[in-house]
Formats: structure tokens, sequence, C-alpha cells
């Protein structure tokens, strides 16, 4: 897809998404359902939307190697392995430990650039996803089944649409004309795995 | 005058938002309530010590004399070291002369700026770079207030610390120009007496670092 001559068109598709019903200032996601509560999850997630624009960036510095397909293996397995979570009926997750090092491990992947062939970065989506998806899925139990499992989906949408986000900026930066736009990436994926670092410390320290 | 090439520009932009985003003391408003309670305190840690601010400003201004690679190499290793060591602080490991160790890195630093050092690779201004962050990181790990929220924090803090890498970097653009250059190593100069200060500072007893508490904070009065 050419972004650069469809950035306005999605642009407006995402504006329509979420503007749907009346646009009211504050109540666009509290009175819209369980799908529209799982988007606006996401959106009050920062550790959530940071994996997905890290994965998504992640999966673009791969490319042409790697297709933008790839970038689907994050959201599905979050949905999936969310809603097994969800059914299985595990307890929510206590410390921040697992969140941490998913922090770390996306941002190493973005820093450290590695030449990952195609399947890798689909493997890394599915255990990405489905530790995230883990976490949601047992976090939102009180829900009511087929609630959560709408919010899952609504998280979803969203992860998909992040990461895809993430790859459209990039393709519009352009990496061929511009190559130190990698490098800033590269730093931005630095400090990401810094600060999941300092929080894996965090959490250890709570854990004392 | 020297053309701007390409590199001028990006590197202006980016250290232009670093400097919109470091003064901009009203979005301070509600961000010390609740959950980004953490954001606000960790973002603001690395700007509470002047000793924090010389060293990091210092390692963008000589990334910026020694070019490509180095002018990203080492704001990706100081802030990733500096996660260690804050990670060695949180979780209790102790670190002998931290204040000894951000004293030095200030006057150091200072030093490499002020006599614009070039070294033929970037591998050991990148360690020892590395080896001041981690007693930075270590003294913010330590100093990290109980109940914060711990990713907000980190996030605030990495977020802070960078932007004073790339203040210090859009500060080394004035290099292109031979009056620039003078000037640089002036700030080196400055930043190196500074970093004498709170060396000294460090070696006085116990007693008076009761009455200032932490080096660099002569200046900018405690909460």
């Amino acid at each position: 897809m050419n972004f650069r001559r469809h950035w306005f068109r999605l642009s407006v598709a995402l504006l329509l998404a979420l503007s749907a019903n009346r646009a009211e200032a504050h109540t666009v996601f509290s009175t819209n359902g369980p799908f529209f509560g799982g988007i606006k999850h996401f959106l009050l997630s920062p550790d959530d939307i940071i994996i997905a624009v890290a994965f998504g960036m992640f999966a673009t510095l791969r490319r042409p190697k790697v297709t933008g397909s790839a970038l689907w293996s994050l959201p599905t397995a979050w949905v999936v392995v969310g809603i097994i979570a969800l059914l299985s009926g595990a307890a929510p997750a206590t410390s921040e430990i697992p969140a941490a090092c998913s922090l770390m491990a996306a941002g190493l992947l973005v820093a450290l650039n590695l030449n990952l062939p195609a399947l890798a970065v689909i493997g890394t989506g599915v255990v990405l996803g489905g530790l995230h998806g883990y976490l949601n899925g047992t976090a939102m139990r009180e829900a009511g089944t087929w609630p959560a499992v709408l919010q899952l989906f609504g998280v979803g949408v969203s992860v998909a649409f992040a990461s895809f986000w993430a790859l459209a900026v990039l393709e519009l930066a352009d990496l061929a004309k511009r190559p130190w736009i990698r490098i800033v990436v590269r730093v931005l994926g630095s400090w990401t795995a810094a600060s999941g670092l300092l929080l894996l410390g965090w959490s250890l320290r709570a854990v004392h | 005058m020297k053309t701007l090439s390409k590199s001028f520009f990006s590197r202006a932009w980016i250290g232009g938002i670093a400097l919109w985003l470091a003064s901009s003391s009203s979005a301070w408003a509600h961000v010390d309530a609740g959950s980004a309670g953490g954001f606000g305190s960790g973002f603001k840690h690395p700007w509470s010590g002047l000793d924090h601010i010389a060293a990091m400003v210092a390692v963008g201004l000589w990334g910026a004399q020694l070019g490509k690679p180095a002018i990203w190499i080492l704001p990706v290793t100081f802030p990733m070291v500096m996660a260690v060591g804050g990670f060695l602080g949180l979780v209790g490991i102790g670190l002998p002369g931290v204040e000894i160790g951000i004293g030095a890195s200030a006057l150091l630093l200072g030093i490499m700026v002020a006599c614009a050092v070039k070294p033929k690779n970037f591998i050991w201004p990148a360690l020892l770079v590395g080896m001041f962050g981690l007693f930075h990181g270590h003294a913010h790990g330590t100093e990290l207030p109980a109940g914060e929220n711990g990713l907000f924090y980190s996030l605030g803090f990495v977020i802070a610390t960078g932007t004073l890498h790339a203040c210090g970097i859009a500060i080394g653009e004035i290099n292109r120009w031979p009056a620039g250059k003078t000037i640089l190593r002036i700030c080196g100069a400055v930043i190196a007496l500074g970093g004498a200060f709170f060396l000294w500072q460090a070696f006085q007893p116990d007693a008076a670092e009761a009455a200032a508490p932490a080096a660099g904070t002569f200046v900018t009065p405690q909460k």
C-alpha cells in the first residue's frame, strides 16, 4: 500500500472509528460498551502502547525482507491467548515483572536492529502478544466472560492499529532516504529497554 | 559561514524539540496527582541536582564534538548503563563512593569537552561515559520514593535523561563554527569547575553533608 498516497484516508478512517455515536467530550468510551472499553483500556496502558509501537517499529526496520503482514502476529496472539487466559480462570498477575521483561525485550529488539528472518519476527510477535494477552485476559475476569471477550477484541484492534500506525509513520519517513531516522528509532528502543530495566528493579524492590 | 547541511537541520529539530520539552513547566499542572505522579517525579529527578544536569549535558556536548558515531552512541550508552545502576540501587546492591563518582564524572567529562579530546575510536569514551552512568543511575535508584508508580517513574526518568543529552547535542551544534568551538570548550571548563566543586563536596564529612543534602543542590532549594 502506498502510504504517502493514502495517509489522509487512513487518518480519516481512524477519526471515524473513534467517533462512533455522539462525540460526547468525556464519555466516548464509558457508555459505549465493552468493545470501546477495551480500546480505552489500551489507551490508558502505557506499557501496552509502547509494546505495540515498539513491535511495529521493529518489524518495519526489517522491511522489505519482512512484510507488513508479520505485524498481525502481535494482536492475534494477544486476543487468542487473552481469551484462553480469561476462560482458564487464572489469577491476575500481582507484580510488574513480566511487563518489565517484555519492555526490555521489545526495546532491545529495536535497539540492536538484529537482522532476523520473517519467522523470527512473527515468533517475537506471538511471544510478546501472548504475554500481554495473558496479563490483560486475567485482569479482565471480573467484567464477565462475554464483556471481557469484547474488551479483548477492543484491545486487539487498538494494538493492531498502533503497530500499523508505527509502520506507516516509519514508511512515510522513508528510511532509505533518511538513514538517521533508523538511528533515532534505535535510540528510542534503547530508552525503552532502559525503562524496562528500571521497572524490573522497581518491581523486585516492591516484592521485598 | 559554512553551508548548513541536512544533518544540521535534523539535529536542530531534535534539539529544539528537546529544549521545548524541557521548558514546558506548565505541563506540571496535574502531573503530580495519582498514578501520573510517578512520571512527574521520575522526569524531575535528573533535573534535581546540578551535578546530574552538568554531567548529562556534558555527554551531549562531547558527543557533538566527536561527531558520528559517538553523537548517538554516547546518549544511548549513558541511559542504558544508568538503568543498570538504577537497577542495582533499587534492588539494594550497594555501590561504593557514589557521590564521588558523580562529582568525578562531571569533572572528567567537563575536561574532555574543554580540551576537545578526540579519541581514535568511540570505545573508551563509551566505557568512560558508561562507568559514570552507573554511578548516576545508582544514585537515582536509591533515591526513588516509595509508592511511586514504577512504570511512569522509569519512563519519566529515562525521557528526562535523554532530553538532557539532546539539549547537550543541540548546544553542541555550535561546534561547526570556530567561535562556537571556543564557546563549547569554555562550557566544558565551567562544567569541569562545577565537577571539581561537587567532588570536593562529596569528600566533606557527613555533618556538612547533612546540612547540604546532595551534591549540586546548593543553588536549587530542596522541596
